[in-house]
């Protein structure tokens, strides 16, 4: 019964974070109880207080995903969908019908995508990253771009802030680069950032390098190397690693770079450039004869584990080309071994036995030596290994057929490493939530679903409308008249309050001088999109005299005109049931027109369905608009919305109009509940 | 949501708790003394730190440590601007938000912690509201509560709360009815080596202060609005006519509000008003190395630059430095390796100079690299973007208001190379 609550108090504007914040906790995954509010909350969003914004964008998001078709493919869609349109071959469009149908966008997915946008702006960083998740998300790929301006402001913020941010775009920037390339040097390290936020730029730089930018990104790195911040200069020589795998130009030029690393001072630095040259050289085993020999000098003076086991082994994979300073370093080593780390002791072991098996003359009793000190060696990981090497490659009687292979099993093209982004496997997670930023699943995550096969049906939604539309038009007037006439007349009345509404609002513009406060009021209401507020309320004592004045005129209107267009209704009613199911489609107009063409029978099916609905809603009419007025005498919002709902057939403009028009609308209503 | 809070100082002790759900136990913080310990450094410390049963995300702001403890997943960034908000009143309540402030006000601070969340969920965190709830401490209201036992607690509702403008109270009213509008912009950049500016870029604010009676609507246009490329607004403006006419109209929250921060866009280039020369050297055998710094002014419109002044992070190795200024003072902390030279006004016919040595660690090698200089300055009644507002208009309200507009560039994170 708590759910019921819930859904009741929904209803209401102030409240709606909330009680959506309440759903969230009680019943995540009702998602069938958000159908009928979900226009209702689109059309509110941008009036609830931030918080809830937040709650109510996250829950929308997860909505969507379960309700939409995706719209990630839209490019190859179009393309079809353009031929479909402009080539009158019988035979392609024979084809292309077959195929999938075009693509177009749920007027209601848009209606979501247009109505958080305006959030971007919001002085609250949270509401613009649940923005930016939606879009990244949910919205087609062409239109996600307009996030990264705003997640880039973000950055000016609190270190917390910077900190979440980054990461999310450290997540974004691995999909998709284009989205950030122009915004590069804001990412640009500054030596007054904590370590944490440098890491992440580094991390955001080294995704978004490419041929074209490179060259001065390894300019700035260069800088990054000599920062007095070592733990950060080490991450840097990283991101060169990185940057010299991803991009095969420049691969040269960082390895020449890391080897003039190697003479630096600074050890950590050194450490780190050997591990990555390691890594380089196995992915191109040519001729770095060079490279590995000056790394083998270095052995005497590094102490970093690490780099010591990196040079070693590399030595041991090149053991061929360097054959002269192979059996001295194992030598070298052979002396040391007891103090050394259980790192590099492995690594020297897997010297011994490539040597032994490549230059067994030199080296036999070296790794012989060797092979004893591992036996009684304190870690039982290395005595294993050793025992373990022994048997593979000391012939004895007892050896099997495994031996014969050692060569092969020890020296084997080893594939190279791929160098890849810790920010990899984070995509997974939803951007902005707890869990991707410490990428482990958080307790009460909602992983979020994947973008349905077929959408499921639409109007579910759609029942909202005509229920509500219903208790919109005033006074009951619609009762009289059959429901598909119904239907048009609705429509009409759309059209013609849009008109009459920019009438009006010249009007209330020209009249702004003599009448101050009414034009004030109006000015008002354009902008705070369908609020009704009891302040308004108790101004609408004053305002609804006039505003009542003209919506009678403009019902009146109406009426007048779909009588007079009765006549003509009975063959457009077919074209005008289609438009008023789907209500919307504006945009794709045209496409939707030549698919009612060629698909006769897919027009005749919607129609039928229409009067399905018609009928239902006619039986349901009479209880549900008693309940629906008990409620609304303790909120009057759910008044103002149906007359938005419609809008997204309406070009941005109308709808401005539209929604502008909405309150005097409202404002007669609850005038007349109240009579 | 928000379980509980935890109030730690810089030296590690918790000095106030807040739960709102069940209380949860102090110990949980010791994770966060853990990951305090390995970030060595204050500004280290991960804002988000799992433990096995909660999650702790933190915030550091004026040396204190805001730590919220969580249960179930919640966007990060929530909780995250939460507690600045958070911060943000305590500032407005009592001016400063250090430790002994807090302490001294503890009921004060715990009232209206318990109205911004309610049950773990924001509540009221506008500042206007919440001072209509809890009234802000002053001198003659404590005394007063101190002799009648009352509280500061208001006696009824908030009014605006319900309504469409949450944001401002209503019957404010005020003798001389005054609005200020305060355009300050930031300057931030990275220069190099050479004096050739690597990044650059303007953002900039309108702070404003209105003091108007009634329910005043007021309207800012801008001369050359195309300026702005990026904008965020306080949530009083209605963004449909920025959207159309390029104009900014609200209806004021009452008092001190951020009305409006943007982003000027990147293809204009930044004017960078000031020049710094500068030889820093380290030799390789001795132990002393060379310091000069010249500051001087450039594209400044004919402004003065003043407030300027320099810091530089030095190498761990360098153990004191005696410098001569020709003008202000300067300061290096031997422990933190931390040079400021506060400069002062630039006077373009002498400029400013900081010139000496410095003494190395003996036997240490030289270090790498050359500090970075960090630069300070204004520059009053100048927007470097060139912004201007272009007039202010009122509605609603029949008296005529003292308008005011002021425009201020500072630097921003400005950093030179050397």
């Amino acid at each position: 019964q708590l759910i019921h609550i819930v859904m009741k108090v929904i209803r209401a504007q102030l409240v709606a974070g909330s009680v959506v914040m309440a759903f969230e906790e009680v019943c995540p995954d009702r998602i069938d109880l958000i159908h009928k509010n979900y226009r209702k909350l689109c059309n509110l969003l941008v009036d609830v207080e931030e918080w809830g914004q937040v709650v109510i964008i996250h829950m929308l998001t997860r909505y969507a995903r379960t309700q939409f078709v995706s719209p990630w493919k839209e490019g190859d869609e179009l393309e079809d969908n353009g031929k479909n349109f402009y080539e009158s071959d019988d035979d392609q469009k024979e084809k292309t019908d077959k195929r999938k149908k075009p693509y177009t966008m749920d007027p209601d997915h848009r209606l979501l995508i247009r109505n958080t946008k305006p959030l971007l702006q919001s002085r609250n960083a949270a509401v613009v990253m649940a923005v930016a998740q939606l879009y990244w998300h949910i919205s087609p790929k062409s239109e996600a771009g307009i996030i990264s301006k705003s997640l880039v402001r973000l950055l000016r913020s609190n270190r917390e802030v910077q900190y979440i941010v980054l990461q999310n775009i450290a997540t974004m920037s691995i999909q998709r680069k284009g989205m950030f390339e122009p915004y590069l040097k804001s990412f640009y390290v500054r030596s007054t950032d904590p370590t944490m936020i440098k890491t992440l730029k580094l991390e955001i730089l080294t995704n978004l390098a490419n041929e074209a930018n490179i060259s001065t990104l390894l300019r700035e790195f260069q800088t990054y190397v000599k920062s007095q911040d070592k733990q950060f200069a080490a991450a840097t020589i990283q991101t060169i690693g990185r940057c010299a795998t991803n991009i095969l130009e420049v691969t040269d030029t960082c390895l020449n770079g890391l080897v003039c690393l190697l003479s630096n001072r600074d050890e950590i630095v050194v450490a780190e450039s050997v591990v990555v040259i390691k890594k380089l050289l196995q992915m191109q085993p040519a001729q770095h004869g060079e490279i590995i020999k000056h790394m083998a000098k270095l052995l005497d003076s590094i102490t970093v584990p690490v780099a010591r086991a990196s040079i070693l082994w590399l030595i041991g994979e090149n053991c061929e080309r360097v054959p002269k300073i192979a059996p001295d370093v194992l030598r070298k080593m052979a002396k040391s071994f007891t103090s050394e780390d259980d790192l590099v002791k492995l690594q020297i072991l897997n010297l011994g036995a490539k040597l032994y098996l490549t230059n067994s003359k030199q080296t036999k009793l070296l790794t012989q030596y060797i092979l004893n000190l591992g036996k009684y060696d304190q870690n039982y990981d290395i005595r294993d290994r050793t025992r373990f090497i022994r048997q593979l490659i000391v012939p004895n009687e007892k050896s099997g057929a495994l031996s014969k292979y050692a060569k092969k099993i020890f020296l084997a093209q080893k594939p190279a490493p791929l160098l890849e982004s810790p920010f990899k496997d984070r995509d997974h997670f939803q951007l902005g939530t707890l869990s991707h930023t410490l990428n482990i699943k958080a307790t009460g995550y909602l992983e979020l679903s994947n973008w349905p096969e077929v959408a499921p049906d639409p109007s579910v939604r759609n029942v909202e409308v005509i229920e509500l539309a219903k208790e919109w038009t005033p006074a009951g007037k619609a009762k009289q008249e059959n429901s598909a006439k119904k239907f048009y007349s609705e429509s009409e009345e759309e059209e013609d309050s849009s008109d009459s509404s920019s009438d009006s609002e010249s009007e209330s513009g020209s009249e702004s001088g003599e009448q101050g406060e009414s034009g004030e009021e109006g000015d008002s209401n354009e902008d705070s999109s369908e609020d009704s507020s009891s302040e308004q309320d108790s101004e609408s004592g004053r305002g609804s005299g006039l505003e009542n004045k003209r919506t009678a005129k403009r019902n009146s209107k109406a009426k007048g005109k779909s009588d007079s267009e009765d006549g003509e209704k009975e063959n457009e009613k077919s074209k005008t049931s289609d438009s008023s199911n789907d209500e919307s489609s504006s945009i794709e107009d045209s496409s939707s027109d030549s698919e009612s063409e060629s698909e006769p029978e897919s027009e005749s099916e919607s129609r039928r369905v229409t009067k399905e609905k018609e009928k239902k809603t006619k039986q349901d009419r009479t209880p549900l608009t008693k309940d629906v007025s008990l409620l609304d005498l303790d909120d009057f919002n759910p008044v103002s919305t149906p007359v938005a709902l419609p809008t997204p057939a309406l070009s941005p403009s109308l709808m401005a109009d539209l929604e502008g028009l909405n309150l005097s609308t409202s404002s007669s209503v609850i005038s007349v509940s109240y009579f | 949501m928000i379980h509980s809070l935890f109030l730690i100082n810089s030296s590690g002790d918790i000095f106030l708790e807040k739960h709102w759900k069940s209380v949860v136990s102090r110990s949980v913080c010791d994770y966060f003394f853990e990951a305090q310990e390995r970030a060595t450094e204050a500004e280290n410390v991960p804002p988000v730190i799992p433990t096995p049963h909660h999650y702790l995300l933190s915030v550091y702001r004026h040396k204190i440590f805001f730590v919220a403890v969580i249960q179930t997943e919640v966007p990060p960034l929530f909780v995250i601007e939460f507690l600045h908000r958070v911060v943000d009143t305590f500032q407005d309540y009592f001016g400063v938000c250090s430790e002994p402030v807090i302490k001294d006000n503890v009921v004060v601070v715990y009232e209206v912690l318990e109205e911004m969340l309610d049950n773990g969920f924001p509540l009221a965190t506008e500042s206007n509201i919440l001072k209509e709830l809890i009234k802000p401490p002053t001198i003659l209201r404590t005394v007063v509560n101190t002799i009648t036992g009352s509280t500061n607690v208001g006696d009824q509702l908030p009014t605006g709360q319900l309504s469409v403008v949450p944001w401002r109270r209503t019957g404010v009213k005020y003798t001389n009815n005054e609005a200020y509008f305060d355009v300050i912009e930031e300057i931030d950049a990275i220069i190099d080596k050479s004096g050739s500016t690597i990044t650059a870029e303007i953002q900039g604010v309108i702070d404003a202060c209105v003091k108007l009676t009634g329910m005043p609507d007021l309207t800012l246009s801008f001369m050359n609005p195309r300026l702005l490329d990026d904008v965020s607004f306080h949530p009083c403006v209605r963004f449909k006519r920025w959207e159309s006419e390029r104009i900014l109209s609200f209806i004021p929250p009452d008092g001190n509000f951020r009305l409006l921060s943007y982003h000027v866009s990147a293809q204009n280039l930044v004017a960078i008003p000031v020049y710094v020369k500068h030889n820093i050297s380290f030799r390789d055998s001795s132990s002393l190395g060379r310091f000069e710094i010249t500051v001087g002014p450039k594209q400044t419109m004919g402004k003065t630059i003043e407030g300027v002044t320099v810091t530089s992070q030095m190498p761990k190795g360098v153990l004191n430095m005696s410098l001569t200024p020709s003008q202000g003072t300067h300061t290096f902390d031997p422990v933190t390796k931390m040079l400021s030279w506060d400069v002062g006004k630039i006077n373009p016919q002498k400029l400013p100079s900081l010139k000496g040595t410095m003494s190395l660690q003996a036997g240490a090698s030289k270090p790498d690299e050359n500090p970075t200089i960090n630069l300070q300055f204004k520059i009053q009644q100048l927007a470097i973007s060139g912004l201007k507002v272009n007039r202010l208009d009122m509605y609603g309200e029949k008296y005529k208001p003292f308008k005011g507009i002021k425009y201020m560039t500072k630097a921003g994170k400005f950093q030179v190379r050397t």
